[in-house]
């Protein structure tokens, strides 16, 4: 039998490395602003790992080279339809994406937003206090290159739970969760 | 295409984890949704599997999309890791996993998958219980039309399964489920919890594990994240109590084999036909035993 496991380490298209990736997501999910490592970039790691032909990706701001678009195989569509959507966090929200419904909540879209850098305690400019289900005391991290509107609209897109979005903040090589249940607070305290 | 083509003999096996990617890769998306909305049972493309619709395959199909090389496993089935579903289970992820660990110590453990109770020690942050669920919806009883009932766990309208609690106190001053007992994950969606008892019911309130619980034969994947609110449905006036396992006396009965007083008990009929009990979680029961006789030795 073929053992895909004991096969390449940073290759982030492969099985095992994909498998290895998820569980950092579970954990990035399952307690929201525990900042969790890459080996290689992360917001395309995140995609290489969780997209296939069946599931949406949208790009409005061209961050993907054209030649990543065949290896990720998802479909290219329109912000508002997208699944997952990828951007650069430091400009401004523009348009509402999708939220789902209240029959099917999960339609509500993954946003990808590309920062300079994450922090475990307040170091960063724009502070985030976080409180919810997996998180046991509230925490707050820190983020640089995040425009504070990203958080105000999601806080607004979140407010009739169970329609919402999940946001994945990426730096480099680091990414951080926010599942549409957790209390995010500007400005909290370390 | 070359009918004649046949694969060489190293490619021809099952990939790891017996699901191709992009199978494990639809499951992980719904895992991930699933607890970013606990207790939603979030529709997913259940795979034929090889074994029955009923035997496990939802929680099977959890676990091979969550496990790689360096995982230990635990499977166990009603709190046994010896009754055939979890030792066909185990064998099948071994078998399809080269590479995973197993074992039967629950402190070990990385991945558990059980069927029908949480075990009795303390699981971590570090570990992961997946469920195997027969029947994911606990508003089934009282609607039938899973479109409707969508719209009622969007609205967190749980009024007519009060209704059947409120009518299940009048007829026997009780509420009456032994098992699979609602209960309201994050104030919102009621969950069927798994034919879990009520004994393990309160375990889910503030775990320090994530429970993933899936339904094979009804396509569906949920989740109740770490550290959150699981509340089983009550009345203010009629509280929530698990499993009392007291004799005529008021005392509680000891488990037979390591004489514990704290753990879920199975009723069993020796030999001679008198009614004795045995702790349902097995290796909770040895490792009580073990923990005896190192005791005497010393």
């Amino acid at each position: 039998m073929k053992n895909e496991m004991t096969m390449v380490e940073t290759d982030i298209w492969h099985p095992a490395q994909q498998q290895k990736l998820f569980r950092s997501l579970l954990d990035a999910y399952s307690y929201p602003g525990r900042i969790q490592s890459c080996a290689a970039e992360s917001s395309l790691s995140l995609l290489s790992a969780l997209l296939d032909g069946q599931t949406t990706l949208s790009d409005p701001q061209d961050l993907l080279p054209e030649s990543i678009w065949p290896k990720l195989e998802a479909q290219r569509v329109p912000y508002e339809l997208a699944a997952f959507i990828l951007l650069d966090g430091s400009r401004a929200p523009q348009m509402v994406p999708n939220l789902g419904t209240l029959e099917a909540p999960e339609h509500g879209a993954t946003l990808l937003l590309r920062v300079a850098s994450l922090h475990e305690d307040s170091a960063g400019t724009l502070r985030l206090q976080l409180s919810g289900p997996g998180i046991r005391q509230p925490v707050t991290i820190s983020v640089d290159g995040l425009h504070a509107d990203w958080i105000k609209a999601r806080n607004d897109w979140v407010a009739n739970f169970p329609i919402g979005v999940e946001l994945l903040l990426c730096d480099t090589q680091r990414f951080v969760a926010l599942p549409r249940t957790t209390r995010i607070v500007i400005g909290g305290e370390a | 295409m070359n009918a004649h083509y046949e694969l060489p003999l190293e490619d021809a096996g099952y990939s790891f984890g017996f699901l191709d990617e992009y199978a494990k890769k639809e499951v992980r998306r719904c895992i991930l949704k699933a607890i970013s909305i606990p207790g939603y049972q979030t529709p997913y493309a259940s795979r034929e599997m090889p074994m029955g619709r009923g035997f496990g395959t939802g929680g099977l199909q959890l676990t091979l999309s969550l496990i790689g090389a360096d995982d230990t496993l635990k499977v166990i089935d009603q709190g046994s890791d010896d009754s055939v579903n979890a030792v066909n289970l185990r064998q099948f992820v071994q078998l399809t996993c080269p590479g995973v660990a197993v074992t039967e110590k629950t402190q070990e453990a990385t991945l558990i998958q059980s069927r029908h109770r949480i075990p009795e020690k303390m699981l971590t942050e570090q570990q992961i219980l997946v469920l195997q669920v027969p029947y994911p919806d606990a508003l089934v009883v009282v609607e039938p039309s899973e479109a409707r009932r969508k719209v009622m766990h969007g609205e967190a309208d749980y009024s007519r399964l009060l209704v059947k609690l409120y009518e299940d106190v009048v007829r026997f001053d009780e509420i009456t489920l032994s098992h699979r007992y609602p209960t309201r994950i994050n104030g919102h969606y009621v969950i069927d919890p798994s034919p879990i008892p009520r004994w393990d019911v309160p375990r889910l309130h503030h775990s320090p594990a994530l429970v993933l619980l899936g339904a094979g034969r009804e396509k569906k994947i949920y989740a109740v994240p770490p550290y959150t609110v699981a509340a089983p449905l009550v009345f203010d006036d009629i509280a929530f109590r698990v499993e009392d396992f007291r004799d005529a006396n008021g005392q509680r009965i000891a488990c037979r084999c390591c004489g514990s007083i704290v753990s879920f008990l199975d009723e069993l009929i020796d030999d001679a036909g008198r009614v004795t009990h045995q702790c349902s979680d097995s290796a909770y029961c040895e490792e009580q035993q073990e923990t005896i006789s190192a005791r005497k030795q010393a």
